[in-house]
Parts: structure tokens; sequence; C-alpha cells
């Protein structure tokens, strides 16, 4: 699904003393199949920008467009109900949420409520709880007796089932452990792969963007600061700290042995395995150098 | 000295139900720090909160400076000596300003208005939030919240300091201020210090590193060792902050490779 955002404005409470500029002509373009992070300290606007996506928020000035329909501030509020069908929003802490007495009627509730055939639903159930690492034993349990690990999973079995077109995912790992946070990420990126859905990560873990993300948004007093593909964002470091935003440790890292060294590595996302290979080749080519040189 | 010792600890939060901690044998000298790592239910915050006495024992003793927690009489003792910060900043703040917030375990404790004051202007200097005495707590970052948790603390003097995943609910930032805070009380006040945590880049900054699985602590690892030979933490089925990462995977390559060692080691280390 296309997401297009012209001149996008929002203001909250306008024209009283509290009228808070949350974005401010902000224009940005998700492609189709894309996955997309948008990084940004707390208040930076990146919650008030997706909430936008949903239909949860009318923009005060400018326009977006998504899969083809046009939202602009005279749109009637009713007509971005079809909206919530095609675009899918994990919020933050999504267990919080969850109500039913069981796992099966959690994760079938939004399904059921856009209209979705149950018998179908009902067919495609264990696959999905696979790819959310839950399984059948899961269905008739209390979502409430379960982990907080997987009270998040049923939580995000619920808005896959619906089969979005838009995937907004607001902090997912939020409070996991870090394998929790490891399995969480392998989910998205499955699950965008398998399904070519277009993916929206709202994080501020900037380890978390460059890993599945090929294009990175960084919002800053409701404008975009930044935007790039996740290398060419490492490269501004001092911006990033200035933003409060952490370099990835294995940027850091990789950037520190490139100045002891003065190698060059071909990329900041490069797996131990490969850095290492390339710290040898480097050695070698050293190595061999100097030889000529005697 | 021995500033903490469990001998032979066990616990289970209701008769009957399965212990959490099963046979925990373990000491913590004086000025020592001690991180705990292990997966979620791994007993990891259970035994932090045996030290001060929050639980007592099933089996087993658990002493702080010789005193046993359970003994009748030492527990005023010992929640003297142990200052404890948890994981949740927003459940610690009591009073209107941050100020009024440290001042508040004093009050209780009965300690004069002079030399309280005395103690707030100190702890906020150590946590580094002498700019935020006046502040009202909860329009603090995690960071400042936590820290200013950590003040109130240190405000009543304890030697020693427990920090249950102080630093799991914080960004980045606020992570990395927290951590500041407690290498400085570390490094120059030489404070005993056992802290839980998730993450493996903080708990290698420790001394010592305690695995804990199903309620038993399986290694107590000097970190120095472990930066040695990461396959240890690798085996564990933990994921390996990147930097440890890669001199695994030179060992896997090739195990005496000094030179690139030296390198990454240098680089890593930073």
């Amino acid at each position: 699904m296309n997401v297009t955002i012209q001149q996008l404005s929002h203001v909250f409470m306008p024209n009283t003393p509290f009228e808070t500029k949350a974005l401010q002509e902000v224009t940005l373009a998700f492609p189709e199949g894309s996955f997309s992070a948008v990084i940004g300290r707390t208040g930076s606007g990146k919650s008030t920008l997706v909430q936008h996506m949903n239909g949860l928020l009318k923009p005060s000035a400018g326009k977006l467009e998504i899969g083809g329909q046009v939202i602009h501030p005279k749109t009637k509020r009713k007509t971005l109900n079809t909206l919530r069908r095609k675009v899918g929003m994990v919020f933050q802490y999504p267990e919080h949420q969850l109500f039913e007495e069981t796992v099966e009627k959690d994760i079938l509730f939004g399904p059921k409520n856009i209209g979705l055939s149950m018998e179908k639903m009902k067919k495609k159930l264990p696959q999905l709880l696979e790819q959310v690492g839950l399984d059948e034993s899961f269905l008739p349990r209390s979502p409430f007796d379960l982990s907080g690990g997987q009270m998040r999973r049923t939580a995000i079995a619920g808005v896959l089932a619906m089969e979005p077109e838009l995937l907004i995912l607001d902090e997912p790992t939020a409070g996991l452990d870090p394998q929790g946070q490891e399995d969480m990420m392998t989910l998205f990126q499955e699950w965008h792969h398998v399904h070519g859905t277009t993916v929206i990560l709202i994080t501020h873990q900037m380890e978390e963007a460059a890993r599945l993300a090929e294009h990175v948004i960084v919002m800053e007093e409701g404008q975009v600061s930044m935007e790039g593909r996740p290398q060419e964002i490492y490269e501004r470091e001092s911006e990033l700290k200035a933003l409060d935003l952490d370099i990835p440790e294995r940027v850091r890292v990789l950037k520190q042995i490139e100045e002891e060294t003065g190698c060059s590595f071909s990329s900041y996302s490069l797996s131990p395995e490969e850095a290492v290979k390339e710290i040898r080749q480097f050695r070698t080519l050293q190595r061999t150098r100097r030889k000529v040189d005697v | 000295m021995e500033a903490v010792t469990f001998h032979h600890v066990y616990y289970q939060y209701e008769e009957k139900a399965p212990s959490v901690i099963k046979g925990v044998h373990a000491t913590l000298h004086q000025g020592e720090w001690a991180a705990v790592i292990g997966a979620n239910g791994s007993g990891k915050s259970t035994l932090s909160r045996l030290v001060n006495g929050l639980l007592l024992p099933s089996e087993g003793t658990v002493a702080v400076y010789g005193q046993n927690t359970a003994a009748s009489g030492t527990l005023p003792f010992i929640r003297r000596q142990v200052g404890m910060v948890f994981q949740n900043p927003d459940h610690q703040f009591v009073a209107p300003t941050v100020r009024d917030d440290i001042a508040f375990g004093m009050e209780n404790a009965g300690i004069e208005r002079l030399e309280m004051e005395r103690r707030i202007a100190y702890a906020a200097s150590q946590t580094g939030i002498s700019q935020l005495l006046d502040s009202e707590p909860h329009r603090l970052s995690g960071g400042q919240k936590q820290r200013a948790a950590m003040a109130g603390v240190l405000a009543l003097q304890p030697d020693i300091l427990v920090l249950d995943e102080a630093t799991s609910m914080l960004d980045p930032t606020g992570r990395e201020d927290v951590m500041q805070t407690i290498r400085h009380l570390h490094d120059e006040k030489e404070m005993t210090i056992l802290s839980v945590t998730h993450h493996l880049h903080e708990a290698l900054q420790a001394d010592r590193v305690w695995y804990m699985e199903e309620g038993r602590l399986v290694h107590d690892w000097p970190a120095e060792e472990l930066w040695k030979a990461p396959e240890k933490l690798a085996r564990l089925n933990m994921p390996l902050p990147y930097s440890l990462g890669l001199i695994h995977a030179l060992k896997k390559i090739n195990p005496s490779n000094p030179g690139i060692e030296k390198i990454i080691q240098k680089a890593v280390r930073k």
C-alpha cells in the first residue's frame, strides 16, 4: 500500500493557550512493500504522524493519500473507518488491550469486527499462530494466564489476522528482554518478507531501525530532520547525538576499528563474522604491501 | 570483608510451590560489583529482594555484614546498609519535588534538618541531578527519574546498593546516564553493588557476572574472563553485544590471532 504525505500539519487545541504544533508541513512517501523506520525522541511527533495513517487523527492542513484514499482537513470522519480495515496498528504494550476469555476469541475479535469470514479465519489460525511463535494449544487458554511475551504475541496475532496492507508498529519491543526483542524483530522481518506488507516501525532504538528498515526517517519538533538509508543516517553522528539518538554499538565499534587501523568496512551493517573477515583481508593486504615496499 | 553472603539459599513464594531460588551459595565482597543476568523467570529479581530482607529465605541464610536477614531485630540494621532501586521509576516517588522526595526517607529515619540538607546536596551531586532538585518528579525523563530515585537511596548512606533492572524501562540515553552513575559509585565511592540486568553489555562493566538459570546460580565469572572467552556467554543462548560478538567470531575463525584481537579489544573497550 502506497502512502504519501504532503505538507501535513497537525495542531492540537488550536486557538487556545494550549495550542501545540505537533506536526509542521511534513512531506514523506512510503512506497508499496517498503519497510521504513521513524525515529525520534519522545514528543518529536512520530506517534502523531502515524495516528493520521489509520484515521485516528485528521490533518489540520495538508493531505495524505493512503492506498488511493485521500485524507485532508475536510474529510468526513466516517469515511476514515474504512482505513482501519487496511491499516493494522500495533500500539505500545499491545498486551494491555487483551480482554477476551480465550486467546482464540481475542485473536478473532478484530477480523470478526471488520466482517471477515470466520470459517476462513479459523482455517488460517494454526499458520498464523506459528508465525507469531505460539501454537494451537494456546487457543482455549485465557490470555491473562500467559507470560508477558506470549500475551504480546497474542495481541500481535490479532492485528496480523486482519491481514493489513499497511502495518504500523509503535515500539513493539518495548519492555521485552533482549531475546524477546530479537524474536519479535525476526517475526516482523519474516512477515514483511512473506506478505510484502508495507511496514512502518516507530522506535527510538537505532539498532532496530538499522537492522530492519531500508529507509529511516528522523523526526524532531514535528518536522522531518533527516531521511535516508540507515547507512547515510549513521554518518551524521553529531547530529544524531544532538537529538539524543544513540549510534548503534555495531557502528560505533566498527568506526573505532577503522580509526585505529585505517581499514574501511564495506558497510556498517556487517555481522561480526563478516566484519572479522574484512579485517583479516585488510591485514593480509597490508602485510603484502609491506613486503613489496621492502 | 564479606558484604553479602548467600548460604545455600532456597526460596519459594508459597508453601508447596516450586522453589524459585534453588541452593544459591555465593559471596559479594566489600566494594565489589556483581551483575546478575539470566532469562525471565530465572530468579534474578527474587535474589535481589533477598538481600535487604524484603523476602526471607525458605531455607538457608542470607547475611549482610554477617547479620542474618531472618534473625529477629536485624532488619533495621540491614535496611540501613542496603539501598534498593527498582525497575519502574514512576513507582518510586511520593513527594511533589525531587528535593522533598529525597528528604522523605530521611524524615522517616529521623535525621535532623541541617544534616538532611547536607545529604540532599551530596546525593544529588553524586547522581548528577543537582539542577533538578526543585523539579516535579513526573516531569523528569526516565533516566533523570531513576537517578533521582538513586539519590533518595544514597541520602540514607547505605554501603550496599541493589538495583533490580533499574535501566530496563529507560531509553538508551537514560540507560547510559544511570550506568555512568553506577560506575561512579563503584569506582570512586567504592560501594558494594548488586545489579540485576537483561543487558549483557551493562553486566560486563561489573567486576563479576552471576548467571542464573531456573533458580540456580550456575556461573560466577570475573567479567574480565568473559572478554577473553566470549564463547562462555555465546553458549547460553543470549544475544551477545556486538563488540563481544566480534571477538567471538574472530576466535571461531582463528583461535589465536593476537594482532587482530588486540585491535578489536582496543576498539570495543573504549
